[in-house]
């Protein structure tokens, strides 16, 4: 033994047989001369399969109610994509901003000169300029997709604080 | 028969809820078991595992086809949930006690199967295994994982290293550490 070196990195996929043909036979030949890596690879054997023997059980998970909150998230999911397709457009987002600001200033005032001959109009630009305001001020944050788990964590923070209270 | 993974994820991709419901159904235990192991948080696990599926949803037409389903989807949900513990691993320390309260909940030990024949035999067992598994918490999240996917999911270290996007040579040097580690914990040299 000595003369080659050990085949550390190699010993776990010995085991496994994934070797390929001349690494196999390198592994086998260091092995039979070489009582470290034959204790190590014994030892590795038996953790391995101590650990599949022994696979720690997850929580209970109701499968039913699992899936039925899976197709929420995916619905709510899909309806947000469907709202602001329309920002994903190659039109910049200030500019859409500025349009959306006209079209408020717009909505004023056909809200402040003929509120009683076109109060549906005027509504419905009133719907559609707070809607999209309200859609850009979301796009502003979801832009970065991995906000989303920071805005989680702020909402945990409500869950987390009586508790580090108390 | 029974159409394979990867035609139903094909069929997902063309907009067939049916097939992405069949997928869900086939994968949800590994891949809340998966989550489960590498986070041990039963309402992170939850999350993000669903969180996988939906990327599956919206991915499914960018599968290839050159790797196994499985594979490309246990790809999908081992970055999610090592992404998810690498940002939040300055959170997890600040509130590291109301953490471990969470995880007290369940001891591993409570966790692990059925003890079976001689009662104190298996107590001694248990107790090792039980060491066996925090050491197995202490290893770095992509020994972990690499290990995880070897001893839970059997995979094999080309599937795992394209799971964990990184070289066989890579996943060999993460297992041999992992292990390493492992026996030093029991004991041995
Ligand atoms: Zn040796």
């Amino acid at each position: 033994m000595g003369t080659t070196p050990h085949p550390d990195t190699l010993l776990i996929a010995y085991v496994r047989g994934e070797l390929a043909e001349g690494d196999r036979m390198t592994v086998a030949a260091h092995l039979a001369a070489c009582a470290e890596c034959t204790r190590a690879l014994e030892d590795f054997q038996r953790i391995l399969q101590d650990l599949e023997s022994s696979l720690p059980r997850p929580p209970e998970v109701h499968w039913g109610a699992y899936r039925a909150e899976l197709r929420e998230k995916l619905e709510a999911r899909r309806q947000r994509a469907g709202g602001w397709q329309w920002l994903r457009r190659p039109v910049p987002v200030a500019l859409s901003a500025v349009a959306a600001g006209a079209l408020l200033i717009l909505g004023l005032q056909t809200w402040m000169y003929r509120p009683a001959v076109n109060g549906d109009l005027a509504l419905l630009e009133e719907t559609v300029v707070a809607s999209r305001f309200d859609l850009l001020r979301q796009y502003a944050v979801i832009e970065r997709l991995d906000l989303w788990e920071d805005l989680d964590v702020v909402r945990r923070l409500d869950e987390l604080s009586p508790r580090r209270k108390g | 028969m029974e159409l394979s993974d990867e035609a139903l994820c094909q069929r997902v991709a063309n907009g067939d809820k049916p097939a992405f419901d069949l997928l869900v159904g086939r994968y949800q235990e590994r891949a809340h078991r998966l989550a489960w192991s590498i986070l041990r948080d039963a309402e992170e696990a939850r999350d993000l595992s669903q969180e996988a599926f939906i990327r599956l949803y919206q991915s499914a037409g960018s599968f290839g086809g050159r790797a196994r389903f499985s594979t490309w989807f246990y790809r999908i949900l081992v970055n999610l949930c090592l992404d998810h513990r690498r940002k939040h691993r300055w959170w997890r320390r600040v509130i590291g006690p109301a953490r471990s309260e969470d995880e007290s909940e369940s001891p591993l030990l409570e966790r692990l199967p059925a003890p079976a024949e001689d009662p104190l035999e298996e107590l001694g067992r248990g107790r090792v295994m039980s060491q066996l598994w925090a050491a197995v918490e202490g290893l770095s999240h992509q020994q972990r994982a690499a290990l995880l996917l070897q001893v839970q999911e059997g995979l094999r270290t080309a599937e795992i290293a394209q799971v964990l996007k990184c070289s066989e040579a890579t996943v060999r040097v993460h297992l041999h550490r992992a292990l390493t580690t492992l026996r030093r914990t029991l004991g041995g040299t």
